[in-house]
């Protein structure tokens, strides 16, 4: 059989489960029954489908899990491995969530705006320097709120650098017991 | 004690279909399949009753089984899609339209048909249109497929992926130009 007629097969196998076609699902088994190669082929389509539907069921339960929580847990955070700098959003959401007890309320207005900011937070900041690049773009604050921020974004810093360790303390050894 | 070694003789397997029934890779290939014939929600748990009821009619039938015609795999999931056959309602079964590889051809160029009637006009339009929409690996994969004929073995080389996935993706593909045609005409009653 040559590659062509096996891509034609598996084809209209494919095609046969989709339409729940079967007729020719008979046809092509009783093909498969005196052909390995085939049979093969077959089973490693039936492997492809279902992981490709495990996935895609993960990828919705953990997108209704996570809808859920956002609805009723809305100071919850969702712990997703990041990588790249640390954003002025990902920070003002940390302190949304866990807000610090004597943050003024004025500067939950500000928060909200940094909630949706992409900006990447360069690494190299101290306070006075982070007051100084943000006042200008934002608006002034209390310093408290900006020493929260500051804090919060040091915190996530942490957070991302110890998870490639954490990741490598925690992998299991090649060829080592379970 | 020595002696002309008499050469081994492999007796045949008196019970190949209980051997492999005993098998749990035989189990897990016939759920597999078994799952493809479900589309309906519990599908896991349909598809597990699939099986059982297929062991059952299969240890029944196994006289009947003749390694001459097929693998004792192949014959199981036959039970199984017969089984499927029986419990689907026919009215869940809608076949769409297929396309030919001139169709699928002439949809990686968008070139316009030469056909002169307005409802194939029509569809054509629909066909390249959904071509367009693919995203740049969808298209490249595509290309390769029904412009420049290859196999999916080579394709599959080239991308650096497996048969079963290639496969499973242009066949997806296909289903979404398929979608944009609807549901053909030809439904089962």
């Amino acid at each position: 059989m040559s590659d062509h007629d096996l891509d034609r097969i598996c084809d209209e196998y494919l095609a046969a489960l989709e339409n729940l076609d079967h007729d020719a699902l008979d046809r092509l088994l009783s093909l498969a029954g005196s052909n390995p190669d085939l049979a093969l082929a077959f089973d490693e389509l039936n492997d492809e489908l279902n992981r490709l539907d495990a996935a895609e069921e993960a990828t919705q339960a953990m997108a209704a899990v996570t809808d859920a929580i956002q609805t009723h847990l809305p100071t919850a955070e969702i712990a997703k491995p990041r990588s790249g700098p640390v954003t002025l959003a990902e920070a003002a959401d940390l302190l949304f969530r866990q807000p610090p007890a004597q943050l003024p309320a004025e500067t939950h207005r500000l928060n909200e705006t940094l909630r949706s900011a992409a900006t990447a937070i360069p690494t190299d900041l101290n306070l006075p320097k982070l007051i100084a690049w943000l006042e200008p773009l934002y608006g002034s604050a209390p310093k408290a709120y900006w020493k929260a921020l500051y804090e919060a974004a040091m915190q996530l810093e942490l957070r991302r650098a110890s998870q490639p360790e954490y990741q490598l303390a925690a992998r299991r050894v090649p060829g080592g017991s379970s | 004690m020595r002696g002309t070694a008499e050469p081994l003789t492999v007796l045949p397997d008196p019970d190949p279909v209980g051997t492999a029934l005993g098998s749990e890779d035989l189990r897990k290939r016939m759920e597999a399949f078994a799952l493809r014939l479900v589309k309906s929600p519990n599908r896991v748990l349909k598809a597990e009753e699939l099986v059982s009821e297929a062991f059952v009619r299969i240890v029944g039938r196994k006289a009947e089984y003749d390694p001459a015609r097929a693998s004792v795999q192949t014959w199981a999931m036959s039970f199984i899609n017969v089984i499927a056959r029986e419990r689907i309602r026919k009215s869940e079964i809608q076949r769409r339209r297929h396309l030919s590889e001139d169709e699928l051809k002439h949809a990686c160029t968008g070139e316009p048909t030469p056909d002169s009637n307005a409802v194939r006009r029509e569809e054509w339009n629909r066909i390249v249109a959904a071509v367009d929409r693919f995203s740049a690996a969808e298209r490249e994969l595509f290309e390769l497929r029904h412009r420049d004929g290859r196999s999916c073995r080579e394709i599959a080389a080239r991308l650096k992926k497996t048969h079963a996935d290639i496969r499973v993706k242009l066949s997806r593909l296909k289903g979404k130009i398929v979608s944009e045609l609807g549901i053909a005409a030809e439904v089962r009653s």
